[in-house]
């Protein structure tokens, strides 16, 4: 998963474009001036800043705002329904179901398929929890919360084969940082 | 001998009472940070009932502490413009201290460990005694009344010189007509303290059915709705702490560059669009409960990314008005202050990274978060009020104040980026330890990160001690001579 790399990178070349400026001011104080002659030249640069700030926040916001991951924005039905209930500190993953609602495969144990829209249904019985799925590389990849009284539906398709952690991603209590399962996905 | 002439003697005395009190909490709730990551880079674990009151100890304590300290130095240096009340402060002191102890008692003795958000309904999900639960919940209310009451003070004060409208500058979008200059300060404090009681009203509403909670069992609450309330709260009270530093920046820089740092209808303009998206950028806390409505989670992402906008636009390009060319000598102070702004802006940045949807899904509670508001927090804020501290108590060892500064900067940004790092490689945070997950490269990495960002904080922690005993140094002097004028 390239896209914590990326973010990372954004803000690293903007933390140290920041610095830049700020040292570029700080060493710019002299020779003093009056205040009357810098500021037409430094309100020039404030209308493109504001101008090139929005331009590529727009940008930004056009580009992401497609790919939300709320399964309610999703055109299409799932191909597999899986439900996942949370409790301290364990996790109830399956059996996953047709788009009839028909438990398929071996109820004793949880394989997902490859290649296959899934919807995960993630709820809670007591506190709130977080559904986070980790790649064999321990890539988060996709996560919703699992909360008292409401249904989450995650809606992922792996697509690689492999053994997935299930990590907890909301604290939960003395317990969270070992409320860990895993699945198997062929 | 005083560095300001508007502020009578008791209004020094009592902002010297609250910033000292601030600082030495502060130091300690460090110390709680530096145990957490000892115990999460498997050095000395820390057992888990113990890590977790900490935690919440640490995130509450810091939060109130430093929105404390910044209401202090807003309220001393606004006190040149208008009459806060000297009473209440003075009876909201001993109202903080109790808040204060009985958190310390329900988190550190009862073992009260909810972090700093209690997400409803973990704290009544009891694996500590009930006692502690009914402490904490008595003790933050306690903090949020005295913060109340001080915000709905401030306003009264700013109401009664510059009038409603006046104070939000909105006298700038008229023509031609007579107007009274609005300090900045006073604008940005308006603003703040109007988010502030807004949210705050929210945040005791949302207590007090803890409370009925507490005492009686048997109800239930909304989850969703609750955690709502929560976060309007919270994300609002952190983001006024962060304004009331800058408000600090606007008022103090000038008396350094000489150059006045004057309202117009652009200032006014923009730290009213502030008001209106501080007030709906909390929603990107929620972006992972799907059952929240679509329209929210959307009108969160454009809040966040667009609250970016006017506060930065116009403070970025004030202050290089003010200090370019301007000849200004580099103390102490207005290093502080540019420094404060770079962690602002920087921490701001990755804020707006992490509140795109898209992205929020691989960062949603990973270590990214605490790397992004400890950047506008610990390198921002913190250097702001630092830069306040030492002009209040008229510090002058300049050599001393600015290696402890350089060494801050060094300490601070290394431990951050371990944070960053972490986050970047799915590192889950509010961990008690990592050697539980089963994941051998995010086990490795979050202890290894864990481990450099000891080593950082205790060179973070070097720089403040010398910073500390370059303050306490100017104390007995600042205080006989600050006494003898009241």
């Amino acid at each position: 998963m390239m896209a914590t790399w990326y973010a990372g990178v954004i803000t690293l070349v903007g933390a140290i474009a920041v610095i830049l400026i700020a040292v570029w001011l700080v060493s710019g104080s002299e020779p003093a001036e009056s205040a009357e002659s810098v500021t037409p030249r430094l309100y020039m640069a404030r209308g493109g800043y504001l101008a090139i700030l929005l331009v590529v926040l727009v940008i930004m916001l056009m580009v992401t705002l497609p790919n939300l991951p709320y399964a309610a924005s999703a055109s299409s039905a799932p191909e597999h329904v899986v439900p996942v209930i949370a409790r301290k500190w364990s996790w109830s993953i399956g059996p996953v179901q047709d788009r009839s609602g028909k438990a398929i495969g071996d109820a004793s144990e949880l394989v997902l398929p490859v290649g296959e829209s899934l919807e995960f249904q993630v709820s809670s019985e007591d506190v709130n929890h977080g559904f986070g799925i980790y790649d064999e590389g321990g890539r988060l990849i996709a996560q919703t919360q699992a909360m008292p009284g409401y249904v989450n539906r995650l809606a992922h398709t792996f697509t690689q084969p492999g053994t997935y952690h299930v990590l907890c991603m909301e604290y939960c209590g003395l317990v969270h940082h070992a409320m860990v399962t895993t699945i198997k996905v062929e | 001998m005083t560095n300001d002439s508007g502020q009578s003697a008791s209004v020094r005395l009592w902002a010297g009472a609250y910033s000292i009190t601030a600082l030495l909490v502060f130091v300690v709730l460090v110390l709680l940070g530096f145990v957490m990551r000892v115990s999460q880079s498997g050095l000395a674990v820390v057992p888990p009932d113990l890590f977790y009151a900490i935690m919440t100890l640490h995130g509450l304590g810091m939060a109130g502490v430093l929105y404390t300290a910044g209401f202090t130095a807003i309220w001393y240096l606004a006190s040149k413009y208008v009459q806060p009340s000297m009473g209440l402060m003075r009876f909201n002191y001993v109202l903080i201290l109790l808040g204060v102890v009985g958190l310390i008692v329900a988190t550190l003795i009862g073992r009260f460990g909810p972090g700093w958000y209690m997400l409803y309904p973990l704290p009544f999900e009891t694996t500590w005694p009930s006692w502690a639960v009914g402490l904490a919940v008595i003790s933050v209310m306690l903090l949020g009344v005295a913060w109340l009451l001080g915000q709905l003070d401030m306003l009264r004060a700013i109401v009664g010189r510059y009038g409603l409208t006046g104070m939000l500058g909105w006298q700038y979008f008229g023509k031609g007509e007579q107007r009274e200059d609005l300090p900045p300060l006073i604008l940005i404090v308006a603003v703040s303290m109007i988010a502030g009681a807004v949210t705050t009203i929210v945040g005791a509403v949302m207590l007090m059915l803890y409370l009925a909670q507490w005492l009686a069992p048997e109800l239930q609450f909304d989850a969703l709705l609750m955690k709502n309330a929560v976060f309007l709260f919270g994300h609002t009270l952190v983001n006024i702490t962060m304004y009331c530093g800058v408000a600090v920046v606007y008022e103090l820089l000038p008396a350094f560059t000489g150059r006045p740092w004057k309202s117009n209808a652009i200032v006014a303009f923009s730290w009213n669009a502030v008001l209106v998206l501080v007030l709906l950028a909390f929603l990107h806390h929620l972006y992972m409960d799907f059952a929240q409505p679509v329209t929210l989670q959307v009108i969160g992402q454009f809040a966040s990314f667009l609250s970016a906008v006017p506060a930065t636009v116009v403070t970025i390009f004030g202050l290089m008005a003010q200090v370019y060319r301007s000849g200004i000598r580099w103390s102490f102070v207005p290093l502080s202050m540019i420094l404060g702004v770079v962690g602002w802006i920087v921490g701001g940045l990755a804020a707006i990274v992490d509140s795109t949807i898209a992205v929020n899904v691989v960062f949603h509670n990973t270590l990214w978060v605490p790397a992004h508001f400890h950047t506008y927090f610990l390198v921002g804020f913190v250097f702001m009020l630092f830069g306040f501290v030492y002009h209040l108590l008229n510090s002058t060892a300049e050599h001393f104040a600015k290696f402890s500064l350089g060494t801050m900067v060094l300490g601070g940004y290394g431990f951050l980026l371990m944070f960053y790092l972490a986050g970047i490689e799915s590192v889950p945070r509010r961990f008690a330890d990592y050697s539980s997950i089963g994941i051998a490269s995010v086990e490795q990495f979050a202890e290894g990160s864990a481990m450099a960002s000891v080593a950082f904080i205790g060179v973070f922690v070097v720089g403040l001690l010398i910073f500390y005993g370059v303050v306490f140094q100017s104390l007995g002097e600042w205080y006989s001579g600050t006494k003898a004028e009241s």
